[in-house]
């Protein structure tokens, strides 16, 4: 047992965000005309993830894979949140963004910020998002109409904050979920 | 407008390849005996924002190399040859024009966070999408791929 908890602290180590820091403010107006407050989470576990919905492989897996994880914690999860934040709010509207991280889990918050809100909510959280635009030849007789078909070179991963509002984790996309959920679940057992 | 015309591609290519390609209609495997060129757990995620990625396992039993050139597909309005490269944290999806090589007796996984096809303006439905795989020595390759619920974990 000792062991085990050992082991499971040491491991976590390959994840922590040195030094631990109060998770960076995040607050953004929904679609519902309210408005999403991070801080109003304290004594849940958030996992916030960014991406955006034209994403065809990282968000869809990474989404995807969060709703596993949710379907694994089983009990636990219900002190569990998951919020996707775009990083394309041009082509992401509101909708847009509700109906893909829905596909996915209706329990999932999708925000959307612009402009200022973006860059600053980016920077605090170590994120970058670049376009990459496909060379004009190749598409210059593609089929899109008023749509050019970018896609989003963005940090991937999931940043983990605990019950108390403090920024834990940052762990890669491409751990495995076994790994991941062994992480999450150490924070939700942790007391407040 | 773009629908349609998307259509017509399909239906063409359900007749016949121009440019003398060595189609076989619904060959999979192609080679009726001895070694091939196989192509494995196919499986598509659509979203609601209408892109998409195919994953698949291409098995090549053969003595010699072959490529992985290029995908088309009557359901989506052009597929590309994809994959996601991590420079630290951040994630890319590189285009890969030039194909993806498939080892002499080896293989090639088109995997969630790797290499994948990417479909654009694709259109679900619940038979699947069809899918032609066209490959340098082997030819083309049609089948049809199943339709994997977005949130299924498909690693
Ligand atoms: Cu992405």
């Amino acid at each position: 047992m000792l062991a085990v908890l050992l082991t499971g602290c040491w491991r976590d180590k390959d994840f922590a965000v040195e030094p631990a820091q109060e998770a960076p403010a995040l607050e953004a107006t929904r679609s519902s005309g309210t408005t999403f407050r991070l801080s109003a989470l304290r004594g849940k576990v958030v996992i916030l993830s960014f991406g955006y919905t034209a994403c065809p492989d990282v968000c869809p897996t990474t989404l995807s894979r969060l709703n596993n994880l949710q379907r694994r914690l089983g009990m636990l999860s219900q002190d569990l949140e998951v919020v996707f934040i775009t990083v394309d709010p041009e082509r992401d509207t509101e909708r847009r963004l509700n109906d893909y991280v829905n596909v996915f889990n209706r329990r999932f918050t999708a925000l959307r910020l612009e402009d200022e809100a973006l860059t600053k909510l980016l920077t605090a959280y170590r994120v970058t998002a670049t376009r990459r635009y496909p060379d004009s030849e190749r598409y210059s007789n593609h089929a899109f109409t008023g749509e050019m078909p970018y896609t989003v070179d963005h940090t991937g991963g999931y940043f983990v904050i605990d019950r108390g509002g403090t920024l834990r984790l940052r762990i890669p996309y491409d751990t495995p979920l076994e790994r991941l959920q062994e992480s999450v679940e150490g924070l939700l057992q942790e007391e407040l | 407008m773009g629908g349609r015309g998307a259509r017509t591609l399909g239906v063409m290519l359900l007749v016949g390849l121009p440019g003398g390609c060595r189609t076989r209609e619904g060959a999979e495997p192609l080679r009726t005996s001895g070694a091939s060129v196989r192509v494995e757990r196919a499986r598509a995620r659509l979203t609601p924002a209408q892109v998409g990625a195919v994953y698949l396992s291409v098995v090549n039993a053969t003595e010699s190399a072959d490529r992985l050139l290029s995908a088309e597909s009557s359901s989506a309005t052009k597929v590309e040859l994809h994959e996601v490269v991590a420079r630290e944290d951040v994630l890319s999806m590189v285009m890969h024009p030039e194909g993806f090589p498939i080892p002499a007796g080896g293989r090639v996984e088109l995997v969630p966070g790797g290499k994948h096809l990417m479909l654009y303006n694709v259109r679900a439905s619940a038979d699947g999408i069809d899918l032609l795989l066209r490959f340098e020595k082997t030819g083309a390759v049609r089948l049809n791929v199943p339709v994997v619920a977005a949130d299924e974990d498909m690693r």
